[in-house]
């Protein structure tokens, strides 16, 4: 009779009552606890620094990237500038003959390899257009450009015609004294793209709108790009870094021109 | 001899009755306007006008002297370069379109000036240079000096336009007709909206000299 009732008194095999067991369980415990916090403090620290890290080379990137856009767009004002004072130049603008203008445009224009020469007069009216002989005769389609280049004696800007990102550079053609504008625009596809990606490091990609319609992409070194939500609202001169997907990717506001 | 007398002679005849006129040009700050050209166009034909007199414009220190030269329509030009270097002078201005390629000294060509109008100078190889030589369809002609002030002499009695121009002006004035006496002597006011020239760099002399 004894056997029955000395079975609850039997003790499971691992006692948690001895005091070695329990300092045992208590310091596992323990390690898991510290290894844990630590492990997430360490994510998080990391997760900062590659945050900083990345913004920081974000930043870096887009200093060079606005750098090399400036020095870009300089040079294709000299040149254009350059250009527009070759006398043989000025002296066919000045024939007044359309079709020895609309030559020396073409010309002239693949000496700098522009895509699109448009010739303007005093008056902003289009008087040769090297891509689209129906603007011949209408309204300059960048008059602001024009106001521009009379104050300082070159303009440029990035502009949307037809639906293609250009950089467009406006000079006058000087006889001494302006006798019309030229316009040269030189496309930025994915060649442009790719010749900054070069230099900065960075992914680049050209989109762009008009007031709320959705982004519109132009250009990019990447086989899918990120294209902003149609919704997002991006005013210019303000840059934002954000995620997207396994990316980090900052806008940058190139032109607010039309 | 009896030429000099003649002419002479007309020259008082058209004194006796030759009116003059006064005129001040004015910017649209109201400060007076050197270098505008004030000129009188009669009401009634003045006849077939004689051979206007030969005019210059040279090159000097790199730029043309004068800066404006005002002749009348039928008048040649020539062109003589001052400077050790030298010029190529172009115009492609509708009135008269001409060039004289690379010259110094001696103007190599004339430039008959047969049309009106406004013909602009250049130096293919000096962009800086520039000048304006206006063609206007009579003898009566005067330049506005630093204070605005030009005179037109010896007007024959009559009706005249008098026309106001600058070359920096932003758009053309309206002609003020007068009607002038033998000793009248009135004056005339314009505002041209004419703003302060702009010159272009003219890189300075070195010691290597040009």
């Amino acid at each position: 009779m004894a056997e029955p009732a000395a079975q609850p008194a039997k003790k499971p095999w691992i006692a948690l009552s001895s005091l070695g067991t329990r300092l045992v369980l208590f310091f596992v415990v323990l390690l898991v606890l510290v290894q844990g916090l630590s492990a997430f403090l360490v994510t998080q620290a990391n997760s900062q620094i590659a945050r900083e890290t990345i913004d920081g080379e974000l930043e870096q990137g887009e200093r060079v990237f606005r750098k090399l856009l400036s020095q870009n767009q300089a040079r294709l004002e000299q040149g254009v500038a350059l250009l527009s004072s070759d006398f043989a130049f000025r002296q066919a603008i000045a024939t007044n003959d359309s079709g020895t203008i609309l030559s020396v445009l073409r010309n002239h224009g693949a000496r700098l390899g522009a895509n699109v020469m448009t010739l303007a007069s005093l008056e902003n009216v289009v008087r040769a257009d090297t891509l689209d002989e129906n603007r011949v005769g209408k309204s300059f389609a960048f008059p602001d450009l024009i106001r521009l280049a009379k104050a300082a004696g070159k303009a440029s800007s990035a502009v949307i015609r037809d639906g293609k990102l250009y950089q467009l550079v406006v000079v006058p053609v000087l006889a001494p004294e302006p006798i019309a504008w030229v316009g040269l625009a030189f496309e930025v596809d994915d060649r442009v793209a790719k010749e900054l990606n070069e230099l900065t490091g960075l992914e680049v990609s050209f989109a762009s709108r008009m007031g709320e319609t959705p982004w519109k992409l132009h250009a990019s070194t990447l086989a899918a790009p990120p294209i902003p939500a149609s919704r997002s609202v991006m005013p210019c001169r303000s840059v934002k870094t954000t995620p997207c997907w396994m990316r980090w990717r900052r806008i940058v506001c190139v032109s607010s021109e039309r | 001899m009896s030429r000099l007398v003649a002419a002479l002679a007309s020259m008082l005849a058209l004194a006796a009755h030759a009116a003059s006129l006064d005129a001040l040009v004015k910017d649209a700050a109201g400060k007076p306007l050197a270098d505008a050209v004030v000129y009188a166009v009669a009401g009634s034909n003045e006849g077939r006008p004689a051979k206007p007199p030969m005019a210059s414009v040279e090159q000097f220190d790199r730029e043309f002297v004068p800066y404006v030269t005002v002749v009348q329509v039928g008048t040649t030009v020539t062109f003589p370069n001052r400077d050790p270097i030298l010029h190529h002078v172009y115009s492609f201005s509708a009135a008269k379109p001409f060039e004289i390629k690379l010259y110094t000294g001696k103007s190599p060509m004339e430039v008959l000036f047969d049309k009106p109008g406004v013909v602009t100078l250049g130096c293919n190889i000096h962009d800086w240079m520039i000048a304006y030589i206006l063609v206007v369809p009579t003898a009566h002609f005067a330049k506005t000096d630093a204070h605005g002030m030009a005179r037109l002499r010896d007007l024959p009695s009559g009706a005249y336009d008098i026309h106001a121009w600058h070359p920096q002006q932003r758009a053309a004035s309206a002609p003020q007709r007068v009607t002038l006496d033998a000793p009248s002597a009135p004056s005339l006011a314009f505002a041209l909206d004419a703003p302060a020239r702009k010159p272009k760099y003219k890189p300075p002399l070195d010691r290597m000299k040009y």
